[in-house]
């Protein structure tokens, strides 16, 4: 399993699985932090509010296509988690 | 020089391991209790990292003193943490380093203050420092997670804690290890977190030349009494300075009806939405690998029952200086309900980013679950 990072010697609120995640398939955030909501965006598209349940998790399904997703909570870095997205190729 | 620094080495090893076989002689003769209570044998509804977080982070946890009845008069030797039960995710083993201090706390919990220091009362000890060693976990077989390896981590504290009684402060400082041997921990804790009692709404449009709308906003759990209320701006947007309006009423603004159009003082397209009480300046910083950039401010929210259901508005005015003019650019607008707290927070919990902190963001809805061991 791989835990995306900005950097390594910091971590993330954020993980997603599956990481990289797949354009065209869900992808599962996990969110572990203060915020009650939180955003997802791909590469300059249209900002995407979403609430974690109980447990962190939120979906994103499908993936859009995109160069990256972006994760944030707007508290600063540990709450920001950027990952390239996987093209799917037929 | 080198025989008697081996030798005492040797000795140091020697005391070392006679104080863990005391410890573990004095372990099994302890008494512990959960906090909260209700999750003592429950899991509880949320999820948390706490300490077990894999970036740096100063915290402070101020319990009630009624969860902690059965340790006044003994000496608190241990804290624990069990696994989140919630999904049946793998825990993902770590090291970090942590340090733990308690103290007497100098306030009860819907009192607490931002500033570390304010919150530590007397008899302030550092109860432990060094590398903590998190395990990989499968989800237990049973829920809650029982409080045993791998599903729980307990560490010893190397200094016991008198603890005489009233609210208590656990304040830990986590730093993640780099390089290839600091894999940082997925540890996802068992946590309480009430629902949130406030609520956001974004009011209008802004005139921000850059950046997605709306650029500006609120975190929604932190909009009640006694926490600190936080709001951003994010956005393609320069580096620099902005400042956040922040006001009581978005009805007027001295005199003038709102929202007001600021075309005639040379801002089209821009609109206010409050009466500006109070101008916080702060700073867009970039974010990392992104065009971004973000600024917040933090507002703490008095403990005043009076000022639950009451709005809180703010509005971003930005700076766009493109060659020798500078156009001044407001956001849309915030509207912030503050919500009550909840009927017994039990905790407070305190959190700033990075190890030397200060001052942390004060949040009443949530507690990790905790077992703290003490003397019997």
């Amino acid at each position: 399993m791989t835990i995306a990072r900005r950097s390594p010697d910091e971590g993330s609120r954020f993980r997603i699985q599956p990481d990289p995640p797949v354009a065209g398939k869900a992808a599962e955030v996990t969110y572990l932090g203060p915020a009650r909501e939180v955003e997802w965006q791909v590469d300059d598209g249209t900002s995407v509010q979403a609430q974690p349940d109980a447990n962190g998790k939120f979906q994103i399904d499908p993936v859009p296509s995109g160069r990256s997703l972006m994760l944030s909570d707007n508290l600063g870095l540990p709450g920001y988690l950027q990952s390239r997205i996987q093209e799917t190729f037929r | 020089m080198q025989r008697p620094a081996l030798s005492l080495r040797l000795v140091a090893r020697e005391i070392v391991a006679v104080a863990t076989v005391l410890a573990t002689a004095a372990v099994t003769a302890q008494s512990h209790l959960v906090v909260p209570p209700l999750a003592a044998t429950a899991e509880a509804n949320g999820v948390e990292f706490w300490a077990a977080g894999p970036f740096s982070a100063r915290r402070q946890v101020v319990l009630d003193a009624s969860w902690l009845q059965a340790a006044v008069g003994r000496g608190f030797t241990a804290i624990a943490v069990r696994r989140n039960q919630g999904t049946a995710d793998d825990q993902v083993a770590g090291r970090l380093l942590l340090d733990i201090d308690l103290a007497h706390a100098s306030t009860a919990p819907p009192n607490a203050s931002g500033s570390f220091a304010a919150n530590r009362g007397p008899n302030a000890t550092n109860v432990f420092a060094g590398l903590v060693a998190f395990p990989a976990a499968p989800a237990a077989p049973t829920t809650p997670a029982p409080w045993q390896a791998p599903y729980a981590v307990t560490i010893p504290f190397t200094t016991p804690f008198a603890y005489r009684g009233g609210p208590l402060v656990v304040e830990t400082v986590t730093r993640p290890l780099s390089g290839p041997s600091g894999q940082n921990p997925w540890w996802p804790i068992d946590a309480v977190i009430g629902a949130s009692t406030g609520s956001v709404r974004s009011v209008g449009w802004g005139c921000l030349a850059a950046g997605t709308e709306p650029a500006a906003g609120a975190e929604l759990g932190s909009v009640s009494l006694g926490a600190t209320a936080v709001f951003w701006l994010r956005g393609q947007m320069q580096a620099g300075p902005a400042t956040c309006l922040l006001g009581g009423d978005n009805r007027s603004y001295q005199g003038l009806p709102l929202p007001l159009d600021l075309t005639v003082i040379g801002m089209p397209g821009c609109v206010l939405y409050n009466d500006i009480a109070t101008a916080v300046p702060s700073l867009l910083t970039p974010w990392p690998l992104r065009p971004d950039t973000l600024a917040t401010v933090e507002v703490p929210v008095p403990q005043d029952a009076a000022l639950a259901g009451a709005s809180l508005f703010a509005q971003w005015l930005v700076p766009n200086i493109g060659g020798r003019a500078i156009r001044l650019e407001t956001s849309n607008g915030v509207e912030a309900v503050i919500g009550a707290l909840p009927a017994n927070p039990g905790a407070a919990w305190i959190e700033g980013i990075g190890p030397y902190a200060i001052r942390g963001r004060v949040l009443h809805d949530r507690c990790p679950v905790l077992r703290l061991d003490y003397w019997p």
